[in-house]
């Protein structure tokens, strides 16, 4: 992944700051937990609550070391939570609603019609893994973060955030190879 | 692309990347930025403790949205658009901030109890959105479908938080709010049965997407009421009060016995299934059998199930006996209900095996 360059910095205890802090990473969080948890309510509650806590967790005068991470593991917790609690609820409709946007237009009919066809089996085949294994694929490869920012964000080492993800892209892989049999 | 992953995993991640591509809410964040704000300041940030509270943030994902500037006018904003925004509808301009100032008043909530509140009356809100967009001159399916989803999805969430909320030292309280949400969820699942009647009536409104969406919406009101009643019972047994309308204390045991009947009579049909199976196989390993289905002796483990699916049969028609008579005492009955549950339960672990 890139190395960082220009990255702003932001005094999270005012709300202009955490006002920036949230333009920045909201959309981020509210696709992270849509695509946890197939529902846009859900997802909209996470991300308020998200910050919300992180906001509160400051105003109590604690600090934070890294903020990214910090969201992140609020963020989480409040998945596990769901997933806690779900229990046999079926999944929402939500679920079918949202890869849309078109990809660059200068790719053909054929390929925009096979990345979307990508991305909507990606996300199903997603839903099929366990949640720690959705949440090292999402944070590492959708979100971005990196290993010491998932390592601080999910109270793992390193190397343990880094077999974890391989075990997850493997685990992925089994998933699509099963979906791709059961459609033969 | 990293040097560690070998083919097979950048190819995977390449494929995984497109998830990039979700659509996201940015109406919500817009919105929900405004709330934010009014919050931020009702709860200015203390001081901190040691050092500077200047933080490294990396690689934002940034878009087009310019921040107000002081605390008034956010708060100005924010007040204002969420007062303004609570007749708004789906599609109108304001709408996205009534779904913020929502969410905002959940995460808020001071206690379980509130917030189970607040699902069901957000819940009802979206039907009523749902049936003013059926009145609207011109029909659009893909907005009243999305209110619906939003309806289900409330509900879907009242689900697990009704088996959570906890009575604490005030059981009697917690029941009275679940006699009040009992009686919300069954007007709501009413009004959901006669709002897709109306809309299928309503010219140029019959749509597959939007039956699907009711079906969908009015399974999350009877699982929300299934939950409801549930908990109901369980602290009906804890304190041994029975209040309520005494009417709807005779549905909700109807209602509680339809649901074991219907649950019996799956175990008994996978039962059934499970000795046809084994006979299927017995002609596979000797063809020469011919017997049907009544003809072959039951084993031990299939004898047993089969007694225990008898008495649960006969405890079954004894509740329901007892409830038709009408002078059965509602607690009796309310402990009879959960006794059977668990038989049904050991027979379907049993027929797992």
């Amino acid at each position: 992944m890139k190395g960082e360059k220009n990255t702003p910095e932001w005094n999270l205890r005012t709300p202009e700051g955490f006002g920036q802090f949230y333009n920045a990473w909201a959309p981020k969080i509210w696709r992270h937990a849509f695509l946890r948890t197939s529902s846009r309510v859900e997802a909209e509650e996470i991300t308020a609550k998200t910050f919300l806590k992180v906001w509160e967790y400051l105003c109590e005068g604690n600090k934070i070391w890294n903020a990214n991470a910090f969201l992140y593991k609020v963020a989480n917790h409040l998945v596990i939570d769901f997933y806690r609690n779900r229990g046999t609820m079926p999944l929402s409709t939500d679920s079918e609603a949202v890869i849309s946007q078109d990809p660059p237009s200068n790719d053909s009919p054929e390929e925009r019609v096979a990345v979307r066809y990508d991305a909507e089996r990606m996300k199903k085949a997603l839903q099929k893994l366990k949640p720690h294994e959705q949440s090292m694929l999402l944070m590492r490869f959708i979100d971005e973060l990196s290993i010491e920012e998932m390592a601080l964000a999910l109270e793992k080492s390193r190397g343990a955030v880094s077999v974890a993800i391989h075990r997850a892209l493997k685990s992925l892989q089994k998933v699509l190879e099963e979906d791709y049999e059961r459609m033969v | 692309m990293n040097e560690w992953f070998d083919e097979k995993e950048k190819k995977l991640i390449s494929l995984l990347e497109h998830l990039k591509e979700t659509e996201v809410d940015f109406d919500f964040i817009q919105s929900f930025r405004a709330t934010l704000a009014e919050e931020m300041n009702r709860k200015a940030a203390a001081p901190p403790v040691a050092e500077p509270a200047l933080f490294r943030i990396g690689r934002p994902l940034r878009f087009a949205f310019s921040v107000v500037g002081t605390f008034a006018i956010l708060l100005g904003i924010a007040g204002g658009a969420a007062w303004a925004s609570q007749k708004s509808l789906p599609n109108d301009f304001l709408y996205p901030v009534k779904l913020a100032t929502e969410r905002t008043r959940l995460a808020l909530a001071p206690s379980d109890r509130a917030r189970v509140h607040l699902r069901v009356q957000f819940a009802e809100t979206r039907l009523r959105e749902a049936g003013a967009i059926g009145e609207r001159q011109t029909f659009d399916p893909k907005i009243a479908v999305e209110t619906l989803q939003r309806f289900e999805g409330e509900l879907n969430l009242l689900h697990q938080e009704i088996t959570q909320v906890q009575g604490g030292e005030h059981p009697a309280e917690l029941l009275q709010t679940l006699l009040t949400i009992e009686q919300q969820l069954l007007s709501e699942r009413t009004a959901v049965q006669d709002l897709a009647q109306k809309i299928n009536q309503t010219p140029g409104a019959k749509n597959e997407g939007v039956t699907a969406a009711f079906n969908q919406a009015e399974n999350a009101a009877e699982l929300g009421l299934d939950r409801t009643q549930d908990r109901i019972f369980d602290l009906q047994r804890q304190t041994g009060l029975a209040n309520g309308d005494e009417s709807l204390r005779h549905a909700r045991i109807l209602r509680a016995l339809d649901r074991l009947e219907i649950r019996l009579n799956d175990l008994v049909q996978v039962y059934e299934a499970q000795r046809t199976v084994r006979l299927e196989s017995l002609r596979e390993s000797n063809p020469t059998i011919a017997v049907e289905p009544g003809e072959i002796a039951p084993t031990p483990k299939e004898e047993e199930i089969a007694a225990e699916l008898a008495a649960a049969r006969k405890a079954l028609e004894d509740l329901k006996t007892m409830a038709g008579e009408g002078n059965a005492s509602y607690l009796v009955l309310i402990e009879g209900i959960p006794k059977l549950e668990d038989e049904l339960a050991v027979i379907e672990a049993k027929l797992g095996e």
